[in-house]
């Protein structure tokens, strides 16, 4: 046996490896090839023990050399076959997807985040009835039957007995003092209806969101700060604002505050009428009357409470020029509140 | 409101304000201002004009082109007033100027124009155009006004006043405010300014009192009167000019006189003519069928137990809200009844909505007024009249006053004042502000200090702590106030499921099954009622705004099937949710039984069984709240007529029903004009709230050991149900891990009436590995189930 043919052989495997463009002609060449190295071994059976010893490993060697050339050529060309098919298949990757949609309402959505806030400020949210005894959106809170708001021309009346549709998410302060007495930190997001005509800024159907904190010794200064965080969430900054005199029945001091105008700044705009401020929540020291009303010693305790207009919020939020879209479905609109 | 600083200044000398410092602060101290007009920017570039030719405009018939003269030249305006005349004097706005057309809408700076191609330089005005008291359609006539031409409107006019607005709904509750006396008390506070008294006349008159009984003592807790005898009056009087600085025109001097003192103490006064009064006056309620022509040339028909005055034989006026014309002053009349009363302040404003009369009077009446002040109007109205008339008391005061309020006393703490503001207020701020605004006050002790309410803050706005702390904080200054958060002891507010579960409804059915969230009104209409042919009891607006929302709903269904049907020509695929209310009377002494309902919607132009769609949207939801339930096919009672036969689902929860899954009729779909195929669900969302998390989810240990499969293709009739089937099949033996539906195959070849199904069994033991014995264990006994009990014939066997 000559050991320099079996290194021709590879040599020689190689240079006609290198000339193959298919898989079947490197498989025919393999076949001829293996019983080339068959016949070899089948030689080397014949060697002396002494020669099988000194030629084995090397034998065993070339063996493999030749095999991998196999190997790694059909590996090769598997993959320009793959490349090949694969490059069949490329497609226009900028067609337009097709849209998945789902979205949120945004009253949903700007709803959540206060509930978040609040919250995480410790505040119970609750909810109340809608349709409501004319005794908790009224006489509870501070409002005689003989007050001009209980006229026909804001109220929507029921046909059941002293039943009216709340008129503000006010209706479930004293509702909470019932079930959960003092202290007390709560907020109530929810529908509330006025017998109004409707325009672009005007429902008869809109949003609210309450909030309430009774404690001993609260100030008006602890009612301000919490205000001042609460649009700091909202607007993601500090906001300038305003207490000025305000009346509501249920709250005493009652205040309106108001938010610097972030159209001009506080320079004075056409939005803020030119007074630099906007109106933007009503609020107070609750009445002692409602805190009695709802069985809490005022004596001992004392709070707060604010009524948010979230519908208001929210068309300020997202620069909505009409209420009467959050009501209805329309597509074109609900479709910008994906999430 | 209209203030007029002029007015303001006669009582507390604040002239060295500014307009904008007023508005400022006033509106955070006491209340809203809604806007500052002063006279000079008003008649800003507004001149007394002369006509002095009309010609024809070439080019329109309604309009004229004059040539005006305004003092310095001769100007071309064109005009369309039907009034104008050569030789008149008017009033020429020229440009520059802010006019309201026609008196409505926003002011309008005018301009240089041309008017159907002639030149027109200015306008010549409406008195509404420029803000004056409309008198005669057209142009006004300012011929009476002695002043040359080109004078100056403000000249003119002698109108050199700034008139602040106040905003009427933030004096709601402040009686007090309803006149310039109480805004000056109000300025003298905050500006800290001396408060000049009110000048008043001092009466002493033996004359027997004018005969008065007040039958209704609590609707007329006082009624003064005094009778007069009037031998000059000048009509040119000082208080004209005041009055129409805020927009009152004048109706002589009497009339005059008591706009003048409504305005200035808020007490409305009313003089009658004493020559039509029969005998004593009464105050009394409005019998049966009694009418009066008020002031205004209207009959009214009175209604029983509306308060008016009368005297003995005739209803005079209508108490608080308008006096009757035939009792009313004229230019002749020369002796006066002089009312000055207190009235309730609830049956004026009942009166006034029922006889939808709405006086200034009756503004004022409604805010709960003094008691004290008829006294103080009646003397001022003397004072005045005195300056302007010759008079004599011809009939003595009257004083019907049954029962004087007690002065209203209490004790307030300083220093707990102080803390409930959240400011360093001392005593002394408290005690000096309280005095400034009329409060009597005795110091006790070291912080206690006992007051007493004015009589005029006393009928409504302060009864307690509470309201002398917005008096003291308010005036002290809430911007001075430091913001601090409270400090109160941590807690964990108490669990909401509601909310909980509201919010991972609407995410789920947003993210995962890819819904728009929208809300719909609470109610519908008629139209509703009649197209979904409900027959069920409603709860009902009694007064409702339109035709539309006369109903609470009772389903989500009607509201979303308008939303569908609103985006259905823009979309071909709507999938839309719902969570809101639905209202359900119970009976009429009880809230309706209100609950929050789950709508959700989905239409694809493409489908045409959407209810399969719906169908994995729901199970999906309610696998994800962790509710058990069972569900079934469902057959539409008659009055569901809006759900398609044949393709309705009932979902239970333990015994309660939790919803259905449907498509929509073709009748209710015919009914909308839709022509795809619609799907609805409507779960009810207490239920599920009831039951959410009952099955705590725990988790199973995966088993090691292999499971095995087979596929079973059974023929049934079909009517037979694969829900029925499966809940049967999986009971049928302990190894049966799951039963998969594969799939429904229909064929000729299987008989019209046969459908043949197809089912994937698992098996699977904890313990073992399972044998081929085992799988045909159970095999046998799963094919000889569908046999007996569904008389099913397996295929391929």
């Amino acid at each position: 046996m000559n050991l320099d043919d079996i290194q021709s052989l590879i040599d020689q495997t190689q240079d006609q490896l290198g000339s193959c463009k298919s898989l079947a002609h490197v498989e025919t060449l393999e076949k001829s090839t293996k019983q080339e190295v068959d016949r070899q071994f089948a030689i080397f059976k014949s060697f002396s023990a002494e020669d099988k010893k000194t030629h084995g490993p090397r034998m065993q060697l070339w063996r493999s050399s030749v095999y991998k050339l196999f190997d790694d050529k059909k590996i090769e060309l598997k993959n320009l076959e793959l490349e090949a098919l694969e490059s069949k298949e490329s497609i226009d990757v900028t067609i337009p997807s097709k849209a998945i949609g789902g979205s949120l309402h945004p009253l949903t959505q700007v709803q959540n985040e206060l509930i978040d806030t609040f919250h995480s400020l410790g505040f119970a949210v609750m909810r109340g009835p809608e349709a409501e005894f004319e005794y908790y959106n009224f006489e509870a809170l501070n409002i005689p039957a003989t007050h001009p708001a209980r006229d026909m021309q804001d109220t929507f009346f029921l046909n059941g007995q002293n039943q009216v549709m709340r008129t503000h998410t006010s209706s479930v302060q004293v509702r909470a003092m019932e079930q959960y007495g003092a202290p007390l930190r709560m907020i109530v997001p929810g529908r509330v209806f006025r017998n109004e005509a409707l325009d672009a800024s005007h429902d008869h159907t809109f949003y609210q969101l309450e909030g309430m904190m009774i404690d001993k010794n609260l100030t008006i200064g602890n009612l301000l700060a919490v205000m001042k965080l609460l649009l700091k969430e909202m607007f993601g900054r500090e906001i300038k604002v305003r207490l000025r005199p305000g009346y509501f029945p249920f709250v005493e001091p009652g205040f309106e505050l108001d938010a610097e105008c972030a159209i001009c700044s506080g320079a004075g705009c056409s939005v803020c009428k030119r007074s630099g401020w906007v109106e933007l929540i009503p609020c107070g020291m609750i009445h002692p009357r409602v805190l009695e009303a709802g069985k809490i010693d005022a004596s001992q305790y004392n709070g707060w409470a604010f009524g948010m207009g979230l519908s208001r919020l929210v068309m300020m939020k997202y620069k909505i020029d009409d209420i009467r879209l959050m009501q209805g479905a329309d597509l074109r609109f609900l479709s910008q509140f994906a999430l | 409101m209209k203030i007029s600083r002029n007015w303001l200044q006669q009582f507390v000398d604040i002239s060295d304000i500014t307009n904008q410092e007023f508005s400022q602060l006033f509106n955070i101290r006491t209340a809203e201002i809604d806007g500052i007009e002063s006279a000079a920017q008003q008649f800003e570039h507004m001149v007394i004009g002369e006509i002095k030719s009309i010609a024809a405009h070439p080019n329109a018939d309604k309009l004229r082109v004059t040539q005006t003269d305004i003092g310095a030249k001769t100007v071309q305006i064109v005009c369309g007033a039907p009034n104008i005349k050569e030789g008149m004097r008017v009033i020429v706005a020229l440009p520059g100027s802010k006019v309201r057309w026609h008196g409505e809408g926003d002011l309008i700076e005018l301009k240089e124009a041309e008017l159907r191609g002639v030149k027109s330089t200015g306008m010549i005005c409406g008195a509404d155009e420029v803000g004056l008291p409309n008198e005669v359609d057209g142009v006004a006539d300012m011929s009476k006004f002695d002043c040359a031409v080109g004078t100056p409107l403000a000249t003119a006019l002698d109108r050199n006043d700034t008139v602040i607005e106040i905003d009427n709904k933030s004096l709601t509750n402040r009686p007090d405010l309803w006149g310039h006396y109480g805004i000056a008390r109000e300025c003298a506070v905050i500006w800290d300014r001396e408060l000049k008294p009110l000048k008043v006349a001092t009466v002493n008159s033996q004359a027997k009192a004018v005969e008065v009984k007040v039958e209704e003592p609590k609707l007329c807790p006082r009624y003064m009167a005094v009778g007069l005898n009037l031998s000059k009056i000048t009509n040119d009087h000082g208080v004209a000019k005041p009055l129409a600085s805020i927009g009152h025109n004048s109706h002589g001097l009497l009339v005059d006189l008591t706009n003048y003192i409504m305005h200035e103490l808020g007490q409305p006064l009313h003089v009658f003519d004493a020559e039509k009064v029969s005998g004593a006056i009464v105050v009394r309620k409005a019998k049966a069928n009694e009418k009066l022509i008020t002031l205004d040339k209207v009959e009214r028909s009175l209604q029983e137990g509306m308060l008016v005055i009368a005297d003995q034989k005739k209803v005079l006026a209508i108490a608080g809200v308008m006096g009757g014309l035939d009792s009313a002053v004229t230019e002749n009349t020369k002796n006066i009844i002089l009312e000055a009363a207190n009235f309730n302040p609830t049956s004026v404003r009942v009166t006034a909505q029922k006889l939808g009369l709405r006086t200034d009077a009756v503004q004022h009446y409604e805010k709960s007024l003094d008691p004290y002040l008829t006294e103080a109007a009646l003397k001022r109205f003397l004072y005045l009249l005195e300056q302007f008339a010759d008079f004599e008391i011809v009939s003595g005061v009257a004083d019907e006053f049954a029962a004087p309020p007690e002065p209203l006393k209490f004790t307030i703490d300083a220093e707990r004042i102080a803390n409930r503001i959240g400011a360093p207020v001392t005593k002394d701020f408290i005690s000096k502000t309280l005095k400034a605004l009329g409060f009597e006050l005795v110091t006790q002790g070291k912080t206690e200090l006992a007051l007493t309410v004015p009589s005029y803050r006393a009928t409504k706005d302060i009864s307690g702590e509470a309201d002398i702390i917005e008096e003291i904080a308010r005036l002290y200054g809430y911007e001075k106030i430091e913001p601090a958060l409270p400090q109160v002891a941590l807690t964990l507010p108490p669990k909401q499921p509601w909310l909980e579960l509201e919010r991972k409804i609407k995410l789920f059915l947003a993210q995962a099954c890819h819904l728009n969230e929208v809300y719909h009104y609470s109610f519908y209409g008629q139209k509703e009622l009649e197209r979904f042919e409900f027959s069920h009891d409603h709860v009902v607006l009694k007064n409702s705004l339109s035709e539309e929302h006369t109903h609470l709903r009772t389903h989500l269904l009607p509201g979303m099937l308008d939303g569908l049907v609103r985006n259905s020509t823009l979309f071909d695929h709507i999938g839309i949710f719902e969570v809101g209310k639905t209202y359900l009377p119970i009976s009429a002494d009880i809230l309706p039984d209100e609950r929050t309902k789950i709508g959700i919607m989905y239409t694809d132009s493409n489908d045409q069984v959407p209810f399969v769609t719906i169908k994995s949207y729901v199970e999906a939801l309610l696998a994800s709240i962790g509710i058990a339930y069972r569900s079934a096919s469902y057959a539409p009672a008659a009055h569901e007529q809006y759900m398609q036969k044949g393709r309705c689902l009932i979902i239970h929860c333990g015994d309660q029903i939790v919803g259905h899954v449907y498509e929509l009729s073709s009748k209710i779909r015919s009914k909308y004009k839709v022509t795809t195929k619609v799907a609805f669900a409507e779960l009810d969302f207490e239920i599920l709230l009831a039951h959410m998390n009952e099955t705590a989810r725990m988790f199973k240990p995966i088993i090691k050991f292999p499971s095995k499969f087979f596929d079973v293709s059974v023929v049934v009739t079909k009517e037979t149900e694969v829900g029925s089937l499966l809940a049967s099949l999986s009971k049928q033996h302990e190894l049966i891990d799951t039963v998969e539906f594969l799939n429904e195959y229909t064929d000729a070849t299987l008989g019209d009436d046969k459908k043949a199904l197809a089912f994937k069994f698992t098996l699977q033991a904890s313990d073992r590995t399972l044998t081929d014995q085992d799988m045909h264990t159970v095999q046998k006994l799963v094919f000889d189930h569908l046999s007996k009990k569904f008389g099913g014939v397996i295929r391929g066997l």
